[in-house]
């Protein structure tokens, strides 16, 4: 199922689905497979998309708030153990 | 079930959270709670009568490791299965097809094909091929070595493929044949011509970790879309190397904070294995950071498991005492709840330090294949993380 770059807004999803998480890519690791991902690909900071003629699968909040949790420079805010 | 306009099918399967939704363009892997897969019309599954919807044991893995030879003619010194010969017991193409169809009935979303270098059995595009008549998208690792423009353009059916490339030049040949650059790097030329998805894959170790710049540097200007980071594990040919080879105690404590300055300079997409994941959770990342994006430390038998040429399962490609399991076998071992429950469930009985760390659920452990080589048991904490280091040594632990 490829996704089409026709954007939708927030408000075509329904509040009571919710994507829990993503992983991004495929691994193509011949040893180890599970991978962290540290930066998104582009598409996935440009892309808003539905799926087929359905619901939307992600939704452009959820997305955005996506991308911008897991960039590497997030990872500059430190915490005491 | 056919769903949307151009008729084309919706991959999915249902877990007690709710599900998993596989897209391809681009590329991902959506775990959706109950109400979405309603709202997609998709129904109701007899996993979702339990009030637990947590994230945790799935039903199967979402990717699988797909060995089908052992032999390879580029014989790397420190190949994690010890590769060369081709071994007894190899799978037949048909018996290969009857697992991919097993994996398939499962829902298994994703395979990498492995060995050996799986470009010595010359069914592997046909495989490929298979697997994607079945709903699994193929992956692939390859030396560069028998790569022409050809064999470039077959590479297409592949949803990504990275060539290992641990350093540029000379440094490449800190683990691999040097004679091997100059043909990795045109096989990199030749699948991004040919418009594969390509990567890098770098094994990081004491030896490689300095050449970290310049590969960023040489991965931008080939244009590949990411580099993968692997650490150096103690398996196969690689545990001669092993005290030689892993990385240092700094360089665990480094690793982080040099990718994050490479990552903005180069503006380059990484990933990093889930064996890395003690160094990160080293830097202290807030736990939130984790919630949406899929961060996977040792998902062995979970999210990931391995399959060798001769069809047995284990629950990681590094790992030697987990009990294996037949591939045919292997869906009646998970309906009954026999399948690597103890590597599955190993946060229930981690021990300190990690039994206290706050990244415990993410973390599992950091890589239990360094832990079983060093202390004899793959459930023990792994003792290249730099939380546990400091920990042994302010106890004064002697751990050999």
């Amino acid at each position: 199922m490829d996704l089409k770059s026709k954007k939708i807004s927030a408000s075509t999803v329904k509040k009571t689905g919710k994507v829990l998480k993503i992983q991004c890519g495929y691994n193509a690791n011949s040893g180890s497979l599970a991978s962290f991902v540290i930066a998104l690909p582009v598409p996935f900071m440009v892309t808003i998309t539905a799926l087929g003629s359905l619901t939307a699968l992600v939704s452009s909040i959820l997305l955005s708030r996506f991308v911008e949790s897991t960039h590497i420079k997030k990872y500059t805010h430190y915490e005491n153990r | 079930m056919k769903i949307g306009k151009e008729g084309e099918e919706l991959n999915y399967r249902f877990e007690n959270f709710g599900g998993i939704i596989a897209n391809n363009d681009p590329p991902f892997l959506a775990f959706v709670n109950r109400d979405y897969m309603r709202e997609l019309g998709l129904g109701e599954s007899e996993l979702w009568n339990t009030s637990d919807e947590s994230i945790g044991l799935l039903s199967a893995p979402t990717e699988v490791h797909f060995s089908i030879t052992e032999k390879c003619s580029v014989r790397c010194q420190h190949c994690y299965i010890d590769a060369g010969k081709q071994t007894p017991g190899e799978l037949d193409v048909e018996s290969l097809r009857r697992a991919l169809d097993i994996l398939s009935e499962m829902k298994v979303f994703h395979i990498a094909f492995a060995g050996g270098d799986a470009m010595e059995r010359p069914e592997l595009f046909e495989l490929a091929q298979y697997a994607r008549s079945r709903s699994i998208i193929p992956n692939f690792t390859v030396s560069g070595f028998n790569m022409n423009t050809e064999v470039a353009r077959k590479m297409r059916i592949f949803g990504q493929v990275n060539v290992s490339i641990d350093g540029v030049g000379e440094k490449y040949g800190a683990l691999r044949p040097q004679r091997m650059f100059k043909i990795a790097d045109k096989a990199v030329d030749l699948l991004v011509e040919a418009g594969v998805p390509t990567g890098i894959n770098c094994l990081v170790s004491r030896s490689t970790f300095e050449g970290i710049e310049e590969l960023f540097k040489y991965a931008k200007a080939k244009k590949a879309n990411h580099i993968s980071f692997l650490r150096f594990k103690p398996a196969g040919r690689a545990k001669r190397f092993y005290e030689r080879e892993k990385i240092t105690y700094q360089q665990t404590i480094d690793f982080l904070p040099l990718l994050r300055r490479l990552t903005a300079k180069y503006k380059l997409n990484i990933k990093t294995d889930c064996s890395f994941m003690p160094m990160i959770c080293y830097h202290c990342p807030s736990l939130e950071s984790f919630e949406t994006v899929t961060s996977y430390g040792c998902e062995a038998g979970n999210v990931l498991m391995g399959m060798r040429s001769d069809g047995q399962v284990t629950a990681c490609s590094f790992l030697n005492n987990t009990p294996d399991i037949s591939i045919f076998d292997l869906q009646s071992a998970l309906q009954s709840g026999n399948c690597f429950e103890k590597i599955r469930n190993w946060t229930k009985t981690a021990v300190e330090p990690c039994k206290s760390c706050k990244y415990l659920n993410i973390c599992k452990g950091g890589c239990h294949s360094v832990a079983e080589y060093i202390t004899g048991s793959l459930y023990e904490p792994d003792l290249e993380c730099p939380f546990v280091a400091e920990y042994t040594n302010k106890h004064n632990l002697i751990i050999y």
